[in-house]
């Protein structure tokens, strides 16, 4: 099945100053989708929009046919990275998805040792959190958004912390993700790397959409 | 140092906490206004009482202002929340540096200890005065309507100055150098509370434990007074304000915010001395 | 998917976040301590006292206030204790659930409704753990001392506390009533509802105005309570002192209950439509 992410003439204003500014896009799972743009230029917000995090002030985000704050208040199956990584300083890494995937029930503890294993990391690493280095810390951050194998996959900053290696797993869990079918979205400020991760980027500017481009074709 | 002073009295939690606690000392200051006026009204209706003693030396300035009064509840909230307000405006400051990285930044272009001095001057000033200026507000707004009459020892049960009570004797004898010293204590315990919030981020990570410890202190403290039968008040909680006056005395008031004082340069001395800065 | 979801909350807000209450031990230790010495002070022993009896020491709080210029307000500090602690432990959870990956359960929720009515219950089991801890403290103190664990309030007990904390000059219209020695639901519900109460209230307000200024207001609650004898004042419900049990124009129990059932729900239809508002940025409440 297809996912599908629609934004029709989105708009955001947060105390009077537009950080997203009439955005319509049409997402699909069959590439995955970069978003670039310097700090502030409204990635991250365009990605919260995305998972109903925050309210659009104008327009409407669709979700698989379904709009969100109307129809649903969430994206039924979406997987999310924004920012840093905040878990429980004294549980392990796999406590931590544990607990985090005990809410749902969805995962099985094989599948929480897979996510762990795929983003690097030693599911029997009794290591506690707050011990964890910066890499470590958003490898399990990216753990923790595909662990169950969600239909969204929604990366901010994916490679924050990352050092060559990292960045070559990441490419490695976007390419799994995007054959399982899901529907993958990334940011990164380095236009490089964010070219080598998605099909489709689209750059952004002052909460504007000024450009989107196929990678063939840069390519 | 300046740009450290700078940036403690321009953010908003200095101020917004600034404006609440104005709001309390101000209400207090226009309740004990306007319950005299009522007071004075009923009076002047009933020609026989314009012959009673006016104790004017009850309705002074000095038995008014918020850390004299308990008319309202507001005199006693004023000093029982005044260790979160005095560390909400940078009390954390410490702990964001630390976290952001910015404390790297600053001890590379100056020496660490000098970092630490600055801070410690900053924090110290805006939790003094965040308490002291709507103490100073208030004792204005009392003074627009009672005289500074002075006070007298025959009408000592309306006040909370007993003879034996901390600064006792400048109080009856010169009430304005007490009032100045009462407004000077109470922002030294306000630097302290903040302090002691800058002490704590050395031990914890937890914003909220940082900010909420001065309060946890002083809150402790005060029980540990009931719990022990302390001969002496020694919560500044109840004795900064018109609380318990009767024990109240002076080594306690100076010597307590002296050895607070004392232990928060020697906490973050040693301690931010020492710590990696990660 | 709301059982799950407060299985998590209280897994990760009380659970693995234990050592504060560890306070709570310490400080109950020390008013059973505080009773037994009063006590004695008092009475040669305790053969009299009872289980319900320190329950009462502690949640005594004070008669009626009424101002007079030659007697200072003075708040109870070991009741402001009680009651702000728990205000404190209850604040920051919730809104630290926001960040991190708190972002992600939030969406696998899939409903703002749920996550909200979590928070609402995980508050109430904190609060509810809280109380559970100062009445077991009180209870091992109880067996160690030799002391029974009857709920019965012995009369030396009522003389000691409200018959010593009365007085007919400062205490308004009120006198005191002849006590008939239990009083367990004021003892054991009524300080768990009001609290839970205004715990809810705390929250809501926080989605409002910030977690620490919604923090000094419910301690300005507190504290009015225990200067204004007003049933509307929640405080006032959760002092054994101003019970009608125990002075005649004291709290009704059932008004207490009453009003703390609409002050929880209020709270919680008001913080579930400001939540179903909230955009979750990020405010770092705490950072790892």
């Amino acid at each position: 099945m297809e996912h599908t992410i629609e934004m029709i003439n989105v708009t955001k204003t947060i105390r009077k100053s537009t950080v997203v500014n009439d955005v319509s896009l049409k997402l699909t799972s069959d590439k995955v989708t970069g978003l670039m743009g310097i700090n502030g230029s409204g990635k991250t917000m365009l990605m919260r929009l995305m998972t109903g995090l925050i309210r659009p002030t104008e327009g409407s985000v669709i979700i698989d046919g379904k709009e969100l704050h109307k129809d649903i208040s969430f994206p039924d199956s979406c997987g999310l990275l924004l920012e840093n990584p905040a878990f429980i300083d004294s549980y392990s890494g796999y406590g931590n998805l544990e607990l985090l995937t005990s809410v749902r029930g969805r995962a099985t503890a094989e599948d929480i040792r897979n996510a762990i294993s795929l983003v690097g990391l030693d599911p029997d690493d009794k290591k506690k959190y707050r011990k964890y280095s910066l890499g470590m810390k958003q490898r399990l951050g990216i753990a923790a958004a595909i662990v169950e194998k969600p239909d969204i996959v929604i990366m901010d900053e994916p490679t924050n912390s990352l050092d060559t290696d990292g960045v070559d797993m990441l490419k490695g869990v976007i390419r799994e993700q995007k054959n399982r079918g899901a529907l993958v979205v990334l940011s990164c400020h380095d236009m490089l790397i964010l070219k080598e991760l998605s099909d489709i980027t689209y750059k952004i500017e002052s909460g504007i959409i000024v450009a989107g481009e196929e990678v063939g074709e840069a390519r | 140092m300046k740009t450290e002073i700078r940036k403690s009295l321009s953010g908003w939690p200095f101020w917004l906490t600034l404006l609440i606690l104005c709001g309390m000392t101000i209400y207090s200051a226009l309740f004990i206004i306007h319950s005299d006026l009522e007071a004075s009204t009923r009076i002047v209706r009933k020609v026989v009482d314009l012959e009673s003693n006016p104790m004017l030396s009850v309705k002074s300035l000095y038995s008014n202002w918020i850390g004299a009064e308990w008319m309202t509840p507001f005199s006693t909230l004023f000093f029982f929340v005044f260790p979160l307000c005095a560390a909400i405006p940078y009390g954390l400051s410490l702990y964001q540096e630390r976290r952001s990285g910015y404390m790297g930044q600053m001890v590379l272009r100056e020496t660490r200890a000098r970092y630490l001095l600055n801070k410690y001057v900053a924090v110290f000033l805006s939790g003094g005065l965040v308490i002291a200026v709507p103490v100073v507000l208030n004792i204005m707004i009392i003074a627009l309507y009672f005289p500074a009459h002075a006070p007298d020892l025959n009408y000592d049960i309306y006040t909370t100055v007993k003879a034996f009570s901390f600064g006792s004797k400048l109080y009856y004898e010169i009430p304005w150098l007490y009032l100045m010293i009462r407004v000077a204590v109470i922002f030294w315990y306000g630097g302290v509370a903040a302090t002691v919030s800058m002490a704590v981020t050395f031990f914890s990570r937890n914003r909220f434990v940082i900010l909420f410890t001065p309060m946890l202190f002083f809150l402790l403290l005060n029980y540990s007074y009931t719990l022990f039968q302390v001969p002496y008040e020694i919560s500044p909680l109840r004795f900064l304000g018109s609380g318990n006056v009767y024990y109240v005395v002076t080594p306690i008031v100076i010597g307590e915010a002296l050895f607070l004082s004392f232990l928060t340069i020697a906490f973050i001395g040693l301690r931010g001395r020492k710590k990696d800065v990660l | 998917m709301f059982c799950r979801l407060l299985r998590y909350d209280i897994r990760k807000g009380l659970i693995s976040d234990y050592k504060k209450l560890l306070i709570v031990v310490a400080i109950s230790v020390a008013f059973c301590i505080q009773f037994r010495w009063e006590y004695t002070s008092h009475f040669s022993s305790l053969s009299e006292a009872s289980f319900g009896d320190i329950i009462f020491f502690a949640f005594s709080g004070m008669s009626e206030y009424t101002f007079s210029p030659d007697q200072p307000f003075l708040f109870p500090a070991l009741w402001v204790l009680l009651l702000v602690l728990p205000m404190f432990f209850v604040l920051y959870y919730p809104f630290y659930d926001l960040l991190g990956f708190g972002k992600n359960v939030l969406i696998q929720v899939g409903r703002r409704r749920t996550w909200w009515l979590s928070k609402c219950a995980w508050t109430a089991v904190y609060i509810m753990t809280y109380f559970l801890i100062i009445y077991a403290v009180t209870a091992v103190f109880c067996i160690v001392m030799r002391i029974p664990l009857s709920t019965q309030i012995s009369g030396e007990t009522h003389e000691m506390v409200a018959m010593k904390g009365y007085n007919p000059m400062l205490n308004g219209e009120g006198h005191l009533v002849e006590f008939m020695g239990r009083m367990d639901l004021q003892l054991f519900v009524l300080p768990v509802i009001s609290m839970v109460a205004l715990a809810l209230f705390q929250m809501m307000l926080s989605l409002i105005v910030s977690p620490i200024y919604s923090f000094i207001i419910s301690v300005g609650i507190l504290i009015s309570s225990a200067y204004y004898m007003n049933p509307f004042l929640i405080g006032n419900h959760c002092m054994t002192q101003r019970s009608n049990l125990v002075v005649s124009n004291g709290m009704d129990i059932k008004n207490g209950v009453l009003l703390s059932l609409c002050m929880a729900v209020f709270s919680i239809v008001l913080g579930m439509i400001a939540f179903n508002r909230t955009d979750v940025l990020s405010q770092p409440l705490r950072d790892e």
